[in-house]
């Protein structure tokens, strides 16, 4: 409950205290020792929570596009059904539009399970029994799909399974990865890995054997420029020795180099924008060998680069070199050492477990025997089953129609590829080329579906009902249009995504926007490599209302610019007319109109664009009442002197600031305006100010992060149209017709906008967080610093041990002083004594507070040669003794005038309590004290006295 | 904590240390604490109607909802058990906020509250000791409150049945002196602490109870001025230059308590101490306040900082009060009350004390 320090805080309060240093020999400033409470901070977990929430399935169309949801019951093979929780009703997709489906996989991945693994033509794979197989099909027991007919002809390799062990599937976040660069240079979306920082590392050994193969998927939105090595240590060195992908110019590329030799080839251009690739590696880092393989098996590099010394490493590093990358999938497994599907035309053949090749065409399995039956060139031949490893059918290509193919990729391996059934009750249907039975697979025993018409061309455009745009919901991107909602529309925001027939009406209480025009990115932020924050984003568009929050947020990338413009009027918008104020709302519009009074509820005007003629200060941001008035510019400094409230205002702060026409602040509460004058509060004295010399009125709301409510709740759904100008308008929308977006202000009554002349439609609570960047809100006041209390008085209520300074163990400085009695004391002459010292001043409470106690316990050990020094810091004989008759208290004291014996002993902070041992050593030292301050103090001189020390007692 | 009653329950106390931007840095506690007591029962009395200045509708409107929350929660046995803590010293800060209102106490929309709240007052008065509650905090409230209603409610009919304590108001006033003194007297000090038999005290209590005493002089009630001079002297002692009021005696340090330097400053002032230099000093320290609330009991700060301000610089006190009004009427709940650090019945008292200045119909607001 009282004031102290104990020991155990001591360092936190190094860090968190402010002191007033000794000031030589005037007044030594000396700080009373306080006690502070830490909280703990808990946001990682938040993050973690919002990662694991956004842990749901994920459409990516063929341009691009994405959004979350699930995929809803459909029938026949041209169509998807999309749920996503931002629209009212599921969005019908063709098939074609599709480029994959990502469902959430959890980190501990299935095995594949069974005997054998069958790879088809196509490159489709299954797991399971072998069953039958004679010249016209295998009969395959596929693990979770059952009993399957597959035709020869469409049989390319059958394997046992021994080695398709996967090490790891993910990424799944950031555990287990090591991060180097700061701590945000890589993030967890999703659970994929991202980064936008340059030079960010990330990495992680898998311990993956010489033989590995990986499996990965990368995706970007501006452009990428990654660095990924494969098989990498600890040792820096073998990252440089370590095939890898990279970035060169505008290719992606496979490459190595040793001291050796050194080899590279070219994947694929990098086209701008956003994109993706998905790739297969196989790495042989005995043999140097790496394969490149699309994930349908196209060998698209196969490079051998040997070393002289090969060396084996099971790690994975991918380093951000620029740009930004998002780490979707990665797979990493042993590999057998053969590609997976070589395209190349093969022999068929059998790998025999000796490590033989026989070739030849299998012709049956005998299931009884367990034997194979051979044909070679040499004739028939006879191979038990536990002879062959591997089977090669080499059965000539056949190829399916893409565009009406999809695959379903296990999470326990294999792909089932095939037309489009149904989806129905968490499966779905495919039906496969050579196969007799359709596939039937539950959806959460899938990690993707990927749609094939990536290779083809892209589907045919529909036409869009109007202005197309790119809807922005968190989770989702989608392009296309608002359609017609027709009247009485749940919701007048109907989004048809492009290559759809329909549209769907958002959901309720959706947030996000239409962008139909892309705001420019700000060019010092994109130097420095910094992918624009929304806020910033909003804040670099056009000019005008935003130029001031433009300046700042230069000054704080460079942290030079000094001075800012506190221009806030748009270039554009409704245009006041002479004599005419301009009216900026809470969300962003503006209002030209004359005002003529305000008053404690708010601003009464007229204006031709409105027909309201009074708004609430809750919904005000500023007037300009002289619109015409320069801006001028504004120095930080005073910006932020401008903008900090005093401690003595705390409870008390201004209100508003009002700038005159030559750009004086005045920071005030304003109470009313009239035609001629304004009455304002400053410092809880009335004053009058002539109305004509003020240029604005800015409105300090307390809390500008929590915009206020919309002034009233009509029907329909609130949007903000951003328009090109920079003007808002926000307004409750009802209809949507052709190209016009019509619906009802609270403010200005009827509204119609139309989409071709706006670059952004808000809607939802993103006009909120779009306002909360508005420059307006850059006005912000910021309260001083109050001084460091310890509110419950609990500090120090731990363990003090008196250990932690760094002069215990020393030792203890000498020194000579005056004694208040008119006696001299050394403490060089006290090795008879354990000391105890007690710095303190008259002035300091937890001083006043501990010294009693010192002084009780002193005299409990006093027979133990404990001796008590209490040593005042700067302080007159008089003020002592006043103090000491105060504190009813007989101690010897020390005076200390100068305050240097406190300097040496590094008392910055009283009380402090120093106990010096016989052999003169530093042997405890407290900053503070408290409550129990006496038994800390007893237990230390107890621990400090030796046992002939006790026993002279 | 060495200097603590044993009776004190619900101990509580602030640590702060100040960094001026010279050199000094100080540092004391605080400490409110309210103890809680049980209640018992009573009937009400007569009146006098004063006539207050004007006063603005904004302080109308939230002193009556105050008013009607305190009068819709009062207990059928008169006091007020809605939450916090309760005891003769809370029924006493509820029944000068309906002394306060103007209304006549006797015959008036809230005459019954008040005769049933000073039943429940004396009800609780001990015969031999005339101490009320079971801390002196409840005592000095509840002596204010007597003093208070003493010679405005008629008490000829006060009680009606047959119950125990039938003390007229001025005779429980006595006793409740009489206990007072006796306890200043036991106090080396020469003020008061939670217990009547401590030896220590605080300024927080004594200001408490040397204001319930000052009332009562001023109502008519003899105090001896030694009394009086020794109480004041305690706090002189405990006032530094620089304004700041000390918590407990012989250690404690100062700190930037608005409510002791606003205690401190009544007192001096109700005290007709005006020409010490600690009440300038005091002064000096609030009107140099007058945008800051308190972090700790605000309610308890604003009660007394009204009352200091309007003692001590009717100006400054004019300014604060445009605050009081605008944060009251934000603090204010939908039903009236004022939730308070101490529940919403001390919250809503104090809260409405310190508004009632602008009505001046106490007889311890009077200049």
């Amino acid at each position: 409950m009282l004031n102290r320090c104990t020991e155990e805080r001591a360092s936190e309060l190094q860090r968190r205290r402010r002191f007033c240093r000794s000031a030589g020999r005037v007044v030594p400033a000396v700080v009373a020792a306080c006690c502070l409470l830490i909280a703990g901070t808990g946001q990682l977990a938040a993050a973690d929570d919002a990662a694991n929430a956004q842990r749901q399935p994920m459409l990516h169309l063929q341009d691009r596009d994405s959004a979350t949801g699930h995929l809803a019951d459909s029938v026949g093979p041209e169509k998807l059904l999309w749920a996503s929780p931002a629209f009212a009703a599921p969005l019908e997709f063709p098939i074609a539009a599709l480029r994959t489906v990502h469902f959430p996989v959890n980190a501990n991945l299935p095995q594949p399970a069974g005997e054998y693994g069958v790879e088809l033509s196509g490159g489709d794979a299954f797991f399971g029994e072998l069953l039958e197989l004679d010249k016209q099909q295998l009969v395959f027991d596929a693990a979770g799909l059952g009993p399957l007919h597959i035709d020869r002809s469409v049989l390319r390799r059958l394997y046992r399974m021994k080695a398709i062990e996967l090490i790891f599937a993910g990424p799944n976040g950031l555990d287990g990865w090591k991060v180097s660069g700061s701590n945000s240079a890589w993030r967890e979306d999703r659970g994929h890995l991202v980064s936008d920082e340059i030079g960010a590392v990330i990495r992680r050994d898998f311990g993956t054997p010489a033989l590995a193969r990986y499996e990965i998927e990368l995706s970007w939105k501006t452009k990428p420029d990654f660095d990924l090595a494969f098989g990498v240590g600890e040792d820096p060195k073998s990252v440089l020795r370590a095939f890898r992908l990279d970035v060169w110019d505008s290719k992606i590329v496979a490459w190595r180099e040793t001291e050796r030799e050194a080899d590279v080839t070219a994947l694929t251009r990098i086209e701008p924008g956003p994109g993706r690739i998905h790739l297969q590696i196989m790495i042989d880092q005995e043999n140097g060998r790496m394969m490149v393989l699309s994930p349908f098996g196209e060998k698209l590099a196969d490079l051998r680069v040997a070393s002289g010394k090969p060396q084996v490493h099971g790690g994975l590093q991918l380093t951000n070199k620029s740009g930004d990358i998002r780490v979707e999938r990665l797979r990493v497994g042993r590999w057998n050492g053969e590609a997976p599907h070589a395209v190349t035309a093969e022999k068929a053949r059998l790998h025999i477990t000796d490590g033989t090749v026989i070739y030849g065409h299998v012709e049956s399995f005998d299931a009884a025997q367990k034997q194979f039956l051979v044909h070679t060139d040499e004739g028939d031949k006879q191979l038990a089953e536990n002879q062959v490893q591997d089977i090669v059918l080499a059965p000539e290509a056949k190829p399916v129609d893409p565009t009406q193919v999809i695959s379903a990729l296990f999470t326990a391996g294999g792909r089932a590829s095939g037309t489009l059934i149904k989806i129905e009750q968490g499966k779905i249907w495919l039906q496969s080329a050579g196969i007799k039975e359709s596939i039937a697979a539950p959806l959460d025993s899938l990690y993707a579906l990927v749609g094939h018409a990536s290779d083809q061309e892209p589907p045919k455009d529909l036409p869009l009902p109007s202005r197309e745009g790119r809807l922005e919901i968190d989770g989702l991107a989608l392009r296309g249009a608002l359609a017609n909602s027709g009247d009485g529309a749940a919701n007048a925001l109907v989004w048809q995504p492009r290559n759809t027939k329909a549209g769907s009406p958002l959901a309720a209480n959706v947030s996000g926007r239409v962008v139909y025009r892309d705001r420019p990115t700000p060019k010092s932020l994109v130097q420095k490599g910094v992918q624009p924050a929304r806020a910033v984003g909003a804040a670099a568009a056009g000019g005008g209302l935003r130029a001031g929050v433009v300046a700042q947020a230069g000054a704080q990338a460079g942290g030079q610019k000094a001075a800012q413009s506190d221009a806030l009027q748009p270039t554009g918008g409704p245009k006041p007319k002479k004599g005419e104020a301009v009216l900026h709302l809470r969300f962003g519009d503006t209002i030209p109109g004359l005002v003529t009074q305000i008053d404690e509820n708010g601003v009464t005007f007229k204006s031709a664009i409105s027909d309201a003629t009074f708004i609430p200060h809750a919904q005000i941001q500023a007037i300009e009442l002289m619109p015409e008035a320069k801006s001028t510019s504004i120095a930080r400094q005073k910006k932020e002197r401008l903008l900090t409230v005093p401690r003595m205002q705390r409870d008390n702060p201004p209100t508003h600031l009002i700038r005159s026409d030559d750009g004086d602040y005045l920071r005030c509460r304003l109470l009313t305006m009239n035609e001629t004058e304004l009455a304002v509060e400053v410092r809880l004295e009335k004053k009058t100010v002539p109305r004509a010399g003020i240029a604005r009125i800015i409105w300090l709301h307390p809390d500008t992060a929590e915009a206020a409510a919309p002034a009233a709740v009509l029907p329909g759904t609130r949007v903000q149209a951003l328009q090109g100008d920079g003007n808002r308008l926000t307004f409750f929308a009802t209809r949507f017709e052709g190209s016009v977006l019509s619906g009802t202000s609270e403010l200005l009554g009827n509204c119609h906008v139309d989409v071709g002349q706006i670059d952004e439609l808000l809607f939802g609570t993103a006009i909120e967080a779009e306002a909360a960047s508005l420059v307006f809100h850059q006005w912000q006041l910021t309260a001083a610093a109050e001084p460091l209390a310890n509110p419950d008085g609990e500090g120090g209520e731990g363990e003090a041990s008196g250990l932690d300074s760094a002069l215990v163990g020393k030792q203890a400085p000498d020194f000579q002083l005056d004694m208040l009695d008119g006696t001299k004391f050394v403490l060089a002459e006290n090795r008879a004594h354990v000391l105890v010292l007690d710095f303190w001043a008259s002035w300091c409470g937890p001083c006043r507070q501990a010294m009693p106690q010192v002084d009780k316990v002193a005299r409990e050990f006093a027979d133990q040669g404990v001796k008590l020094v209490a040593v005042n810091l700067a302080e007159t004989p008089d003020q002592v003794r006043t103090a000491l008759t105060q504190l009813q208290l007989d101690m010897p004291v020390a005076l200390d005038r100068q305050g240097r014996v406190a300097e040496q002993y590094g008392a910055n902070a009283i009380p402090q309590t120093v106990i010096v041992g016989r052999d003169g050593v530093v042997q405890r030292l407290f900053v503070g004290a408290g409550n129990h301050f006496d038994e800390q103090l007893r237990a230390a001189l107890r621990a400090v006295l030796t046992p002939e020390d006790k026993e002279a007692k | 904590m060495k200097n603590r009653d044993e009776e004190v329950t619900t101990p509580d106390a602030t640590n702060q240390i100040v960094r001026n931007p010279g050199s000094l840095v100080v540092l004391a506690i605080g400490a409110l604490v309210l103890v809680l007591g049980g209640a018992s029962s009573a009937h009400a009395q007569p009146p006098t109607i004063k006539i207050g200045e004007a006063v603005p509708r904004d302080v109308r409107e939230i002193y009556d909802r105050g008013l009607q929350y305190l009068v819709t929660s009062q207990t059928e046995a008169g006091d007020w058990q809605g939450g916090g803590q309760q005891g003769p010293g809370i029924t006493g800060m509820a029944l000068m906020v309906l002394l306060a209102s103007g209304e006549d106490p006797n015959f008036g929309l809230y005459a019954n509250s008040v005769r049933r709240a000073l039943r429940n007052i004396i009800s609780q008065q001990s015969a031999s000791t005339g101490i009320m509650g079971n801390s002196m905090y409840h005592h000095g409230f509840a002596t204010l409150a007597l003093a208070e209603a003493y010679g405005t409610v008629d008490d000829r009919n006060l009680w009606t049945g047959s119950e125990s304590n039938r003390r007229s108001i001025g005779e429980a006033l006595e006793l409740a002196v009489r206990g007072a003194l006796t306890s200043q007297n036991k106090n080396q000090v020469g003020g008061w602490r939670y217990s009547p038999d401590s030896r220590d005290a605080d300024t927080s209590v004594s200001g408490a109870v040397l204001v319930g005493l000052l009332a009562a002089r001023n109502a008519g009630i003899e105090i001896p001025d030694e009394a009086i001079e020794k109480a004041i002297k305690y706090y002189t002692q405990m006032t530094s230059d620089a304004g700041q009021v000390a918590y407990a005696g012989g250690f404690g340090g100062f700190d930037e308590s608005l409510a002791r330097v606003s205690i401190a400053t009544l007192v001096y002032s109700v005290a007709r101490r005006k020409d010490l230099p600690q009440f300038k000093a005091t002064l000096q320290f609030l009107t140099s306040r007058l945008e800051n609330n308190s972090n700790q009991y605000a309610e308890y700060t604003r009660y007394y900082q009204a009352q200091a301000l309007f003692q001590g610089d009717v100006e400054a006190w004019e300014k604060w009060n445009k605050l009081l009004v605008r944060q009251l009427k934000a603090a204010q709940a939908a039903d009236g009350s004022v939730r308070g650090q101490f529940g919403p019945t001390i919250g809503t008292s104090l809260s409405m004390l310190a508004l009632a200045v602008n009505y001046r119909f106490l007889p311890i607001y009077e200049r």
